[in-house]
């Protein structure tokens, strides 16, 4: 009854499916707990910036509404940024449709950065996501994936389809990109 | 700009930054860069990088989707669809209408009718001091709605505070120990309900 579920902060996502598959609800909510914001992060990576709430809780319920189709030897979360992407690609092409052939804005246009708290100057903000803007939208993902959630090759091979050397290939053309773009002045 | 050739530490500088890496890989790769100048640098764009990218990503209500979901899995008698509006409002968590009705799910929608109902009370008899922390939400109401029909008449609304965003796990299991009344009763269903017999929401 009481939450958080004894054992849930530590429970690896394969127990926690294992036992939402039980009944237990608060696994569910523990592993949406555990994957949410990272997915947003990635969908913003993926350009997406609009109803990011929903994408989510719509990746989440595809997600458990087909774990039957889940397999325990992968990592759940590959799964769920594989969902999810699907989603964004699904979003992307009812959009292109909508606008007839116009190209979507794939930049990161927003962003206030109220949450680095002093942490990093806004300029220097600034410049690094002028920085990952330049990039492709392969490095961009392979980028984000590698560093704000410290992915394995394996597991964004998978993500964005492709294998662990390209994947590899796409992280140090993007450092060098970013690196370059942030000594240049 | 000069680059380090060994490619090992430059591949585990990402994950050091992002800390993923075990204490003894971590180490080596930090006495690494501390003895390599580029790898130094490289390892400060990553952090700086890390903080930024995070920083700048849209924040997600967290605890409205986890009960958005959580009721979907449950197989609830209708599937909780969560609508943000642009521009600062709150997310809702409103009730989609199912438009079959199995007997089984008859039974479960009167069940949540008397759950939420119940909720109602309990939760109206809040008072908004009861918030016990800045990550607790501004309102938790519950509210039955729409009386008929009566086979769809568990209608639930559960807004949430903005100040939700961000949550860490700690901050979560927080705010689900405040709503804690919410998911517990709704356990109470039969078991056979928490079956996920709710469709994927399509396209909208
Ligand atoms: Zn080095």
């Amino acid at each position: 009854m009481a939450y958080p579920v004894p054992g849930t902060s530590d429970a690896t996502d394969a127990e926690l499916i294992a036992q939402w598959q039980g009944g237990d609800q608060r696994a569910a909510t523990a592993l949406v707990g555990r994957h949410a914001q990272p997915l947003a992060r990635f969908a913003a990576s993926l350009g997406e910036r609009d109803r990011i709430d929903e994408l989510v809780q719509d990746t989440f319920v595809r997600a458990f509404n087909s774990l039957e189709s889940f397999r325990a030897d992968s990592s759940l979360r590959t799964w769920l940024f594989t969902i999810c992407k699907r989603l964004v690609l699904d979003r992307k092409r009812t959009e292109r449709r909508r606008r007839d052939g116009v190209e979507l804005d794939e930049g990161h246009a927003v962003v206030g950065y109220d949450a680095l708290d002093g942490l990093v100057a806004e300029e220097t903000a600034k410049r690094v996501n002028d920085a990952v803007a330049r990039l492709t939208p392969l490095q961009r993902e392979v980028f984000t994936l590698r560093v704000t959630e410290g992915m394995p090759y394996n597991e964004i091979a998978k993500v964005v389809e492709s294998t662990d050397g390209a994947c590899r290939v796409h992280y140090h053309n993007a450092m060098r990109i970013i690196k370059e773009y942030l000594s240049d002045d | 700009m000069t680059e380090c050739l060994n490619e090992e530490m430059r591949d585990l500088l990402p994950l050091l930054a992002h800390g993923s890496l075990e204490a003894a890989e971590a180490e080596r790769v930090r006495m690494h860069s501390a003895g390599c100048a580029e790898c130094a640098a490289e390892l400060a764009v990553l952090e700086t990088s890390r903080l930024v990218l995070r920083a700048s990503a849209p924040r997600v209500d967290v605890a409205a989707i986890a009960a958005a979901v959580g009721q979907s899995a449950a197989g609830a008698s209708a599937a909780p669809v969560l609508r943000v509006e642009r521009g600062g409002a709150k997310p809702v968590a409103a009730v989609a209408r199912r438009s079959v009705w199995r007997s089984r799910q008859l039974l479960a929608a009167a069940a949540s009718l008397l759950i939420v109902a119940s909720l109602s009370l309990r939760l109206l008899d809040r008072t908004p001091s009861s918030n016990e922390g800045p990550s607790a939400p501004d309102t938790a109401t519950v509210i039955a709605t729409d009386p008929a029909p009566p086979a769809a008449a568990a209608g639930s609304e559960l807004s949430v505070g903005d100040a939700l965003v961000d949550l860490t796990s700690d901050d979560l299991s927080a705010l689900l120990t405040e709503l804690e009344g919410f998911d517990g009763k709704i356990t109470i269903e039969p078991a056979a309900m928490r079956q996920p017999v709710v469709d994927t929401p399509g396209s909208r």
